[in-house]
C-alpha cells in the first residue's frame, strides 16, 4: 500500500509507542515524515530514522520541547522545506503522571497541561496554516478524556482537553478542507504503561476492565491513526475513535478465577455448534 | 485493507444504502455474503445479488422479516451450508419513519424497535453462536447521531438508536471472550431516498447543513468504508465503540458564511489558508 505516497506528515511523540508505530506505519506506506520528539530522545528518533531509511522512506528528526510554539514553527518549516509541503499531522505527544491529588503540584498541573494541550494546540494551529491544499490531522486522546482514573488528575483534566481540541478544531477547519479526528487509547503496551503492566497487584485488576483481557499494541492503534488520516474516513470530522480493548463500552464479570491468579490472557471460549 | 478472502459476512438491510455499499465494499474485498433485505424491498435486493454474482463474487439474497426469528436462523443457516463458515454480520437493517410523538401509536412504536432492535438482537445472537463456535469474527451495527440526541418526530427511531448503541457496546463485553469484536458507526445525514427529499426542499435543507461541519451529506460509500474497517484486522484492539461518521455533526456546529447558507448554495462552503510562507513561521515571536 502506498497510500500516503508524495505527501508529508508530521507526527509529534515520534520517539516511542504510539507515535513511532504510526510514523513507521506512515512511512511504509509512503509518506515523507518530519519525527517530533522531546528534547531528550534524540537517540529515539535517530533510531526511528535509520529504521524508516531502511525502509526507502524520507523522514527528519526534531528533538524539541513540545510545548513551546517555536517547536510547532520549526516543525512546520522542516515540512516545507525538506518536502514542500504537509499533509497530515499526528498530533500525538504526551505525558502522564500519577500522584495523588494533595500530592501533585501545581507545577505538575500546568506542566502536563504545557504538553498535552498547548502543545497540541500550537501544533495543530500552526500545521494547519500550511496544509493549503486540506489534508487531516488525528489528535491522541484517552479513554480518560471522559472516563476518571485515581491519582491522574491532571492527566484527565488534560485529556477532557485534547477531546475538545479534536471536536472544535474537527469543525473549525472544516472549511478549509481539512478533517480533524481522535483516538481515544486504553491501556496499550508503551513506555508510559510498562511500570503499570510490570506490577501484578496493579495489572490483575486493570485487567477486568478490558473486555478484550489484554492491553493493546502500539501498532494496534497506529492502524486506526492511519485509517483517520486516509480518505477512507472521508465523512469523519471530530470524531473520536476509543481504541481500548472494550474499556469505555463497559466491563465483563466472569471468569474471575484467572484475573485473581494473575493468569495470561484468558483463552478464547468457544461454544459447541 | 486484506483479510477478507473467503470470509464470509451476512449483510443486513443489504437492498440499497449504506447495507449495499457495504455489500460491494467486503465482496470487492474477496467475501461471500448473504445478503438480507426485507420482503418489500426484494427487487433491489436481487439487483444487488445479480450484479455482485455478475462481477463473479459469491452473493446469496434472503428476502425476510428481519422481525422473525426465522429470518436469522436462515441466514446463519445458509451461511453455514453454502459457505461453511461465519465470519462477520453487518446488523445495518432498519427503518426510519418520521411522525409527530402525540401521533405514534403503540402499534408504530412496536414496529419500529422489532426492526431495528429486535432484528439486530435476534440476527447478532444466532450468528454469534456460529462464530463462537468457529473461534471468533467481528460484527458492526448501524446506530445513529440519534443515539445520541433525539430530533423532533423522531422519537420512537431515537429510542431505537439509543438500545442499538447500547446493545453493540453489550454484545462487545459479552463476546469479548469468544474473540468477536463488536462495533457500531453513527451516521449522520447520508444521501438516501429519503434524506434526498430534505436536501431539496431549501427550507429544510438550509437549516439542516448549519449544523453540519462538512456542509454537505454522507455517501453509503463512507459509512461502508467504516464498516470495513471495523471489521478488518486493523481494528484488532476497537471493540464496544460507536464511531460518528457525520461530517462533524455530533462535534459542534459552524457559526459562519451564514449567506451561503441562505441561499441554498449546494456546493460545500470552502474556504483556502493565505499561502504560508516558511520564513513567516520562523522566529516570528508571538503570533502564539
Amino acid at each position: 500500500m502506498s497510500r500516503f505516497a508524495g505527501r508529508a506528515a508530521i507526527v509529534s511523540g515520534a520517539s516511542s509507542g504510539i507515535g513511532a508505530a504510526a510514523a513507521r506505519r506512515l512511512a511504509q506506506e509512503g509518506a515523507d515524515l518530519v519525527l517530533l520528539g522531546a528534547p531528550d530522545d534524540h537517540d529515539d528518533l535517530a533510531e526511528l530514522e535509520s529504521r524508516i531509511s531502511a525502509i526507502g522512506g524520507r523522514a527528519v528528526p526534531l528533538a524539541a520541547d513540545v510545548s513551546e510554539p517555536d517547536t510547532a514553527r520549526a516543525a512546520v518549516q522542516m515540512a516545507m522545506k525538506q518536502f514542500g509541503r504537509l499533509d497530515y499531522v499526528v498530533n500525538n505527544a504526551g505525558i502522564i503522571g500519577h500522584r495523588g491529588f494533595f500530592d501533585e503540584t501545581v507545577a505538575d498541573f500546568e506542566r502536563m497541561m504545557a504538553v498535552n494541550v498547548r502543545g497540541m494546540y500550537a501544533l495543530a494551529t500552526e500545521a494547519a496554516k500550511a496544509m493549503r491544499d486540506g489534508g487531516a490531522m488525528v489528535c491522541t486522546a484517552s479513554v480518560s478524556s471522559w472516563l476518571g482514573e485515581e491519582e491522574q488528575v491532571a492527566y484527565n483534566t488534560s485529556k477532557g482537553a485534547v477531546m475538545m481540541i479534536v471536536r472544535t478544531l474537527g469543525l473549525e477547519l472544516a472549511p478549509y478542507g481539512i478533517r480533524v479526528n481522535g483516538v481515544a487509547p486504553g491501556f496499550i503496551r508503551t513506555r508510559m504503561s510498562e511500570d503499570r503492566l510490570a506490577d501484578a497487584a496493579y495489572w490483575s485488576k486493570a485487567r477486568s476492565r478490558i473486555p478484550l483481557d489484554r492491553p493493546g499494541e502500539p501498532d494496534e492503534v497506529a492502524s486506526v491513526i492511519v485509517f483517520l488520516l486516509s480518505d477512507e474516513a472521508a465523512f469523519m470530522y471530530g470524531s473520536i475513535i476509543p481504541v481500548d480493548g472494550g474499556q469505555s463500552a463497559g466491563m465483563r464479570s466472569s471468569d474471575w478465577a484467572a484475573v485473581e491468579q494473575d493468569l495470561p490472557p484468558r483463552p478464547p471460549r468457544t461454544l459447541a455448534r | 485493507m486484506g483479510g477478507f478472502e473467503e470470509r464470509v459476512a451476512i449483510v443486513s438491510g443489504a437492498s440499497s444504502g449504506m447495507g449495499e455499499a457495504t455489500a460491494r465494499r467486503l465482496a470487492r474485498e474477496g467475501a461471500r455474503l448473504i445478503l438480507l433485505a426485507a420482503p418489500a424491498d426484494r427487487k433491489d435486493l436481487g439487483r444487488v445479488q445479480a450484479e455482485l454474482a455478475g462481477a463473479g463474487n459469491r452473493a446469496i439474497s434472503i428476502a425476510g422479516d428481519i422481525a422473525e426469528p426465522a429470518t436469522s436462523r436462515a441466514a446463519v443457516q445458509v451461511a453455514l451450508d453454502t459457505f461453511g463458515r461465519l465470519d462477520y454480520v453487518v446488523n445495518n437493517a432498519g427503518v426510519y419513519p418520521e411522525r409527530e410523538l402525540m401521533e405514534e401509536t403503540i402499534e408504530f412504536y412496536d414496529r419500529i424497535m422489532a426492526i431495528n432492535v429486535h432484528g439486530m438482537y435476534l440476527l447478532s445472537r444466532e450468528a454469534a453462536r456460529a462464530m463462537a463456535a468457529a473461534g471468533g469474527g467481528a460484527m458492526v451495527c448501524t446506530a445513529s447521531t440519534c443515539s445520541f440526541r433525539a430530533i423532533e418526530r423522531f422519537a420512537a427511531y431515537n429510542i431505537s438508536k439509543a438500545a442499538v448503541a447500547q446493545l453493540a457496546r453489550s454484545m462487545a463485553v459479552a463476546l469479548a471472550p469468544y474473540a468477536i469484536r463488536v462495533n457500531a458507526v453513527a451516521p449522520g445525514v447520508i444521501s438516501a431516498p429519503a434524506t434526498d427529499a430534505w436536501v431539496t426542499d431549501a427550507s429544510i435543507w438550509s437549516k439542516q447543513r448549519s449544523r453540519i461541519p462538512a456542509d454537505r451529506t454522507g455517501r453509503p460509500e463512507e459509512i461502508a468504508n467504516v464498516n470495513v474497517f471495523l471489521l478488518s484486522d486493523e481494528a484488532s484492539y476497537v471493540t464496544g465503540a460507536v464511531v460518528f461518521v457525520d461530517g462533524g455533526e455530533s462535534a459542534g456546529w459552524r457559526d459562519s458564511d451564514w449567506t451561503a447558507v441562505e441561499q441554498v448554495d449546494r456546493a460545500p462552503r470552502l474556504r483556502r489558508m493565505p499561502s504560508y510562507r516558511v520564513e513567516d513561521a520562523v522566529g516570528s515571536g508571538s503570533a502564539l
